[in-house]
């Protein structure tokens, strides 16, 4: 049995929130590094190189890329044999979000989580929204995203009738991109759930997003490049100033569904696709 | 092109849909919760904590001053949520608003019926867009936190006309 301390839970969660705060993944920066040679609006353009440049500052002078530092969102995969020994903390949830905590102080994040009707703010950024799975072996995979309520608002779910063509499912897809029109910071990722419950589809979704900038060959493969497509046929472009490139990427995951039912989920992120990922 | 704060009618008329445009001067930092505010101190006839008239309110929410720093990051927030409260902040004078995103067909119709402007600027790029804030100041509404009123001193801050006071918008060819 491998033991982990709450200190090196802590120590992990505030590099990740500190990566991802300040610098893309590379497979992200990639995807909008290919879409500006592919542009030819010239709003979009000109805003697309404005667009490298924030990012070259964030990670130089330590500025957030994005003053919206997100709700936290943490999706772990806890090997078996690991051993995570809470002494100073009743719960592991506690645990990050002291991680969090520590991190949105440290390095002068903003703390945008609020109780929802009184909208009484926390103070910390927290509470985080955790994600945890038991896998088999001992290390400790994590997977943390910043979402930015730009994009989170514009999330959608709808339950189809189970024979449902691919092309109803297509054309609710492109309502909600443009729906998200300019509002979202387009250019967009696009994750897509398929399946599940009501909450497991729009869990999906979220899933999918994390794969984003990833070249995987799934099944889904086809259908993503032909929802690609379709969207970047919208002239949304960036800031929806119009142009070729409404998003980077599109990724489905999908789960078996019940016989009377085929639910689908559409998340969204802005192109400042904020997230890191560690194993321990 | 660069024009100067507080706006005037002249600089206004000369502001089209797509132009690229660039502010010097004062401006105010507020976004939902300072709206929320202004809106039921004007209801109670009370004073407001900023001077509405010929003024350009940025719906921004900073990150945290870092030491040695004159603001955080400072990126522009989704304006149509701003849209239940900008009616009558119009009719009280304000002339400018900085945001991203479409506003409602109403906004437009008030937009042009007092004169004002919508400008949009980058989504995203709060670290870019930091660098054209000389002076940042929280002047209202401190227990806000991150929906404080800021009044910030802005060199050449790069925007785009979004709607123009003519009723043009330039999203409306798009879907």
């Amino acid at each position: 049995m491998r033991k982990v301390s709450e200190d090196e839970i802590i120590k992990t969660i505030k590099l990740l929130v500190k990566q991802a705060n300040f610098t893309l993944k590379k497979e992200i920066k990639k995807k909008i590094i290919s879409a500006e040679k592919q542009e030819i609006n010239s709003d979009s353009k000109k805003i697309l190189k404005i667009i490298f440049k924030n990012l070259e500052i964030a990670q130089k002078e330590k500025i957030p890329i994005c003053q919206d530092t997100g709700m936290v969102e943490v999706f772990l995969k806890i090997g078996n044999n690991v051993h995570i020994n809470l002494k100073k903390y009743s719960s592991f949830q506690e645990l990050i979000d002291e991680a969090i905590t520590q991190a949105y102080t440290e390095f002068f994040l903003r703390k945008s989580i609020v109780s929802p009707i009184e909208r009484k703010n926390t103070g910390t950024n927290t509470p985080s929204i955790l994600w945890t799975e038991i896998v088999k072996g001992e290390k400790i995979n994590i997977f943390l995203i910043l979402k930015g309520f730009g994009s989170e608002n514009v999330t959608r779910l709808k339950m189809f009738n189970p024979f449902s063509r691919t092309e109803e499912i297509d054309n609710f897809i492109i309502e909600c991109v443009k729906k998200a029109g300019p509002n979202a910071c387009p250019p967009f990722f696009i994750g897509i759930g398929i399946g599940g419950t009501s909450d497991k589809t729009v869990f999906l979704s979220k899933q999918a997003l994390l794969n984003s900038g990833k070249t995987l060959k799934t099944e889904y493969f086809n259908w993503e490049e032909e929802i690609k497509r379709k969207v970047n046929k919208l002239n949304i472009g960036v800031c929806g100033l119009g142009g070729a490139i409404t998003c980077f990427d599109v990724k489905i995951k999908s789960f078996p569904t019940h016989i009377a039912g085929l639910p689908v989920s559409v998340s969204i992120s802005c192109w400042a696709h904020r997230m890191a990922e560690i194993t321990i | 092109m660069e024009i100067f704060t507080p706006l005037n009618e002249k600089t206004i008329k000369t502001l089209k849909a797509g132009m690229w445009i660039e502010i010097t001067g004062k401006i105010f930092g507020a976004r939902d919760a300072a709206h929320k505010k202004f809106i039921e101190l004007i209801k109670n006839g009370d004073k407001l904590p900023i001077d509405l008239k010929g003024t350009i309110i940025y719906y921004v929410g900073p990150t945290p001053t870092a030491t040695n720093k004159i603001i955080g990051s400072c990126g522009p927030t989704t304006s149509h949520r701003m849209d239940i409260y900008t009616p009558v902040l119009l009719k009280n004078g304000l002339k400018g608003m900085i945001g991203k995103g479409k506003r409602t067909e109403n906004i437009i119709k008030e937009i042009k019926k007092f004169k004002a402007v919508y400008f949009i600027t980058f989504g995203g790029c709060g670290a870019y867009l930091s660098k054209f804030i000389k002076k940042s100041e929280i002047i209202a509404f401190p227990e806000l936190g991150p929906e404080a009123v800021y009044s910030l001193d802005v060199h050449k801050f790069p925007v785009i006309v979004g709607i123009d006071s003519y009723g043009k918008d330039i999203y409306n060819k798009r879907p």
